[in-house]
């Protein structure tokens, strides 16, 4: 500031003189001519007119030398000044160059800070904070419900209640409907086509989100009231299948045989509210049964087919809490009106942005990313303390060199700015090296082998956004690590500085240190107490019983109706398919289901009513639950003991005796304390009896962390209506070699069916979204994020100490000269670490324990306060910052008095 | 410079007064004055030049870099600023004599041209 003060005085002094200068120069000549001519004889008086005239306008010659000098300065002040940024640029880099050591442990600090929570934000960034990309995209919701037993939220709401809802203009200006369907789908008129994922939408969905079309037009309300067999191709797969050709409008697109129109092209990106997975064209909600004759049917008029998303835009003035105190007040009137909703069954209300990774998780999903950003956060401190702390090592040892600049007239503002430039500078090598990492770690995430069967909607990579949110974190813990030096040297007098010698280092500038280095102790434990969490949360889930001998399990989806089957055709050829992989040799057992366990295909949600109850439907007493119907030799497929009763038989699929198996969990509910064998009990009020032959083990069904919940079985021909079935075998030897067997098998048996890819159980469990998964990527982002605070924290505490050695070389010498043994050198300093240390531990282990419990739904089987992980996080710590301290020791003890005293 | 009763003085063409302030200068420093007169008698005082219009352009040459300035004493003992020609003003004095005689070379020629061109 002072320096630019001085600037403009001396501007100003230059312009004022310019200015007399200027009119000197002008008289003078006027003067000259005038004298010239009185020479030649003319009346002096009339000479200086003649002289001044033939000078011309004198006002007008200054205007226009002023003018140019004006332009001069310009240019000149502007090259000043970026000639002095050049310079401090050029002095920055050369200094950076001279202490190599210094450079790469500074910038590879910032590096791994700087990278760490560049790579986390691009995980988090599309699922938390990016915009949808549609105008007005903080009104929408989406609503989901759960059920009164069964504890996981779905996305599953049926077209009456959404009608209910839609003609609440109160709550809602606009509500839309989704479904998410697998088609047999091919461009061509031959061949099978191949399995692929599209939504369902009602005629609002497009005109709920107030996008344009890329190409055509997109669905309406007329579409939806027609039941048109038309399509919306999404934007990247008219890219991928037919190369956004725009001819392709009007052209045929074939879903399970049957040929759609092709309307329009939805634009770029567009996925809706979905995140996980990204759809190959939109269909009309209207058009289901149409698309689909032998499939679900019609949804329309199916108060119990609540197998829709419903995404809504909310009303202006009204909160997403005001819309759910609303729905909860009205949801007995709205079962009322809505039969059959089901028991105990509940909406649920959630901003767009809290549901996007999926419904069941929308109350998780800002812990999630908070948790994680927070970890990358408490990296990128320990890697700013490092920094900033070898910055104002540097400096402090630089102090001869800054004092003689600023004694020989360097002003202090230039040398402030030139040590901010040359962090700047640092912080950008740091800035370069954390994007070469968090664009390695977002590439191998992107390419984590998820088993999964449809093009992800989620895509982990560095783009603008991200980008710019590293640079402006580099720039800024730059400017900070460079802020204190700077303050240094900007305010006191020169003399003082001189007069305090080489390599004095204020007592205040080492108190600073320790005090940072004890920051990014505390924030080592809080990420080594994430990580540890993390850690024995993965061994707890591995070892949550599922209830399934997961390992020879392999299983494919075969949905008939997507080959136009009608259940009459289908079921022979289910049939077929079975004789057909039970003859391969490598398998041992096969069993039909219409779910697969770990997945959100794992049954449907049913009322259970035991004969003792009398059905009241208006209390809803019903026990909520989920239903599978799955084949004879399901359960010794899947290694579920039946512990009680039988399993399935044969002729139990033959129409008549209507039998069931319970798992104990719905036993206990419906019969607390007596053998449920022989009893009878229904999956609705108004549903037929069923009688229990057998009790199996409770196990997981949805997702791996759920509590237990009650299931219910039925023969695989009895039950549910649902011709969307899966095959679960188990094999002999590695389940992988036998893919090719059971393809062609399946082939052999029915070459109209397009079965899916085949998977094995194990990687459900291991890899799956519902299995292991979220837990295993929690604790590799925790434990990364832990190692790499470890590290720098070592590097940070053995960088003060062994400062702290160097600068009290003289005291030591004096110390051992005196008589101190090694030992009492090696402990003093040691004691010095361990204090800090210990001080940084407590610090951390009490935020740990304050922040843990907020993030205490995403672990499984372990109390935040655990003390086994506590523990072995403060005694780790400890060991390794006193290992990192004993080297410095070690070389103090060393030291030769004579030549101690002498340096200096 | 005409004296009342002779012929119109001819006026400057675009570009010339920098090429006569550069030739000025090419002998000795002179002060704004100096090179004013020096133009006068070279000319045999044939061209009219408004001597204000002088400063602006010795100034824009000071800006190019072609000659530099600095306060010194007049022969009358007065202090004058006196204009250097610089080794770039020197190279481009030598560029601008060039220009000019190729380009009153080529007029000449075609005036002294015949006025049909022969077939």
């Amino acid at each position: 500031v002072s320096d630019d003060r001085r600037w403009r005085r001396y501007w100003r002094a230059l312009r004022a003189r310019f200015g007399r200068d200027v009119d000197e120069e002008l008289q003078f000549h006027v003067e000259m001519r005038a004298s010239e001519l009185a020479e030649k004889g003319m009346d002096p008086e009339a000479a200086a007119r003649e002289a001044e005239r033939r000078f011309g306008d004198r006002q007008h010659v200054r205007r226009t030398l002023d003018k140019i000098e004006r332009r001069r300065r310009g240019v000149l002040r502007f090259g000043f000044l970026l000639e002095e940024v050049r310079q401090d640029i050029r002095y920055g880099i050369r200094g950076l160059l001279q202490r190599p050591s210094f450079t790469v442990a500074a910038a590879s600090s910032l590096a791994l800070g700087i990278g760490a929570t560049t790579a986390v934000l691009a995980i988090v960034d599309p699922l938390l904070f990016r915009s949808l990309g549609v105008p007005a995209a903080d009104e929408l919701v989406v609503i989901g419900a759960v059920n009164k037993s069964v504890h996981v939220v779905a996305p599953l709401v049926s077209v009456p209640a959404a009608r209910e809802l839609a003609a609440r203009r109160d709550l809602f200006t606009d509500v839309a409907l989704m479904r998410m369907q697998i088609g047999a789908v091919r461009l061509t008129g031959s061949g099978l086509g191949e399995r692929r994922l599209f939504f369902f939408v009602s005629g609002r969905y497009f005109p709920l989100f107030r996008v344009r079309p890329a190409a055509g037009r997109l669905l309406n309300d007329d579409d939806d009231r027609r039941k048109a067999p038309v399509a919306v191709l999404a934007h990247r797969f008219w890219k991928e299948a037919y190369r956004a050709d725009p001819m392709v409008i009007g052209r045929p697109l074939y879903v399970n045989g049957l040929p759609l129109t092709i309307i329009g092209v939805a634009p770029p990106d567009f996925q809706g509210v979905e995140h996980l997975v990204s759809a190959d064209f939109f269909v009309p909600q209207g058009a289901e049964s149409v698309v689909w004759p032998t499939g679900r049917g019609d949804n329309s008029e199916c108060p119990a087919c609540a197998n829709f998303q419903l995404i809504a835009r909310r009303a202006g003035g009204r909160s997403v809490a005001d819309i759910q105190r609303v729905l909860d007040g009205e949801s007995r009137r709205l079962i009322h009106d809505v039969p059959d909703l089901g028991e105990g069954y509940r909406l649920l209300v959630f901003p767009e942005r809290a549901a996007r990774l999926t419904i069941a998780a929308a109350s998780m999903l800002g812990t999630v990313g908070t948790t994680f950003l927070g970890l990358a956060g408490l990296v990128l401190l320990a890697g700013s303390v490092n920094a900033t702390n070898l910055v104002l090592t540097r400096a402090s040892s630089r102090k001869t060199e800054l004092n003689l600049r600023l004694a020989l007239g360097a002003s202090r503002g230039r040398l402030a700015r030139q040590l901010l430039t040359e962090n700047v500078v640092l912080a950008l090598v740091g800035l370069a090296g954390g994007y070469v990492l968090a664009w390695l770690l977002a590439a191998w995430l992107d390419r984590l082998p998820i088993p999964f069967d449809f093009p992800l909607g989620w895509h982990v990579g560095i783009d603008r956004r991200t980008f710019g949110f590293g640079a402006a974190i580099a720039v800024g813990s730059g400017l900070l690590a460079g802020l204190g030096p700077a303050l240094l040297y900007s305010g006191r007098d020169v003399q003082r500085r001189l007069r305090e010698g080489r390599g004095g280092v204020g007592r205040g500038g080492e108190r600073v240190r320790s005090v940072l280095v004890l920051g990014q102790v505390a924030a080592s434990v809080v990420v080594l107490v994430f990580a540890g969490l993390f850690l024995s949360s993965i061994r707890q889930a591995e070892a949550i019983d599922t209830g399934l001998d997961a390992d020879q399990v392999v299983t494919l989806g075969i949905d008939a109706t997507l080959a136009r089957y009608d259940r009459a055709k289908a079921l022979p050829a289910y049939d077929r398919i079975e004789r057909e992989l039970k003859s391969l040799p490598m398998v041992t057992n096969v069993s039909l289901t219409t779910g697969i366990p770990l997945s959100p295909s794992m049954g449907i949600t049913v009322s259970l009513y035991s004969d003792e109850t009398v059905p009241d439907r208006r209390t809803g007493d019903g026990i909520g639950s989920l239903a599978a119907s799955v084949g004879p030799d399901y359960f010794a497929t899947m290694g579920i003991p039946i512990l009680e009763g039988r399993a399935f038989r044969l002729e139990d699929d033959r129409a008549g005796g209507r039998v069931a198996i319970v798992n104990q969990r719905a036993a206990l509910l419906m019969w607390p304390g007596r053998s449920p064998i022989g009893r009878r009990f229904r999956l609705g009020p108004t549903e037929p009896f069923l009688e229990v032959v057998g009790v199996a083990k409770t196990g997981r069904y949805i997702l791996i962390g759920e509590s237990p919940a009650p299931f219910v079985y039925q023969p695989f021909k009895q039950g549910i209506d649902d011709l969307d079935a899966f095959v679960a075998l188990k094999v002999r030897g590695d389940p992988k070699q036998a893919f090719g067997a059971i393809r062609a098998a399946v082939d052999r048996a029915d070459p109209l069916l397009v079965p899916s890819k085949l998977t094995t159980l194990r990687a459900r469990i291991d890899d799956g979204f519902n299995g292991l998964l979220p837990v295993r990527l929690g604790a590799l982002i925790a434990s990364l994020a832990g190692a790499l605070a470890l590290v720098l924290t070592v590097v940070g505490l053995y960088g003060l100490i062994a400062y702290g050695v160097a600068q009290r070389t003289r005291e030591i010498g004096v110390r051992i000269a005196l008589g101190a043994s090694p030992g009492a050198v090696v402990g003093g300093i040691l004691g010095q670490g361990a204090r800090l240390a210990g001080a940084g531990i407590v610090v951390g282990l009490v935020v740990a324990l304050l922040v843990t419990r907020k993030a205490a739904g995403l672990l499984i089987g372990v109390p935040t306060t655990s003390p086994a992980v506590l523990g072995v996080v403060a005694v780790a710590l400890l060991a390794v910052t006193l290992g990192s301290a004993l080297l410095p020791a070690r070389r103090a003890a060393r030291l030769d008095p004579t030549q101690a005293l002498r340096s200096e | 410079v005409s004296p009342p009763g002779q012929a119109p003085a001819i006026e400057l063409l675009r570009g010339t007064l920098d090429l006569l302030i550069l030739r000025s200068l090419s002998h000795e420093p002179l002060h704004g004055y100096g090179v004013m007169r020096w133009i006068e008698e070279a000319t045999g005082q044939a061209l009219a030049i408004e001597e204000g219009s002088l400063y602006p352009a010795l100034y824009r040459l000071e800006d190019r870099g072609w000659v530099e300035s600095d306060w010194g004493r007049s022969a009358n003992n007065r202090r004058a600023r006196y204009y250097r020609l610089t080794a770039k003003g020197r190279a481009q004095l030598k560029t601008e004599v060039r220009h000019f005689t190729d380009f009153a070379k080529a007029v000449f020629r075609a005036l002294e041209a015949p006025a049909v061109t022969p077939s």
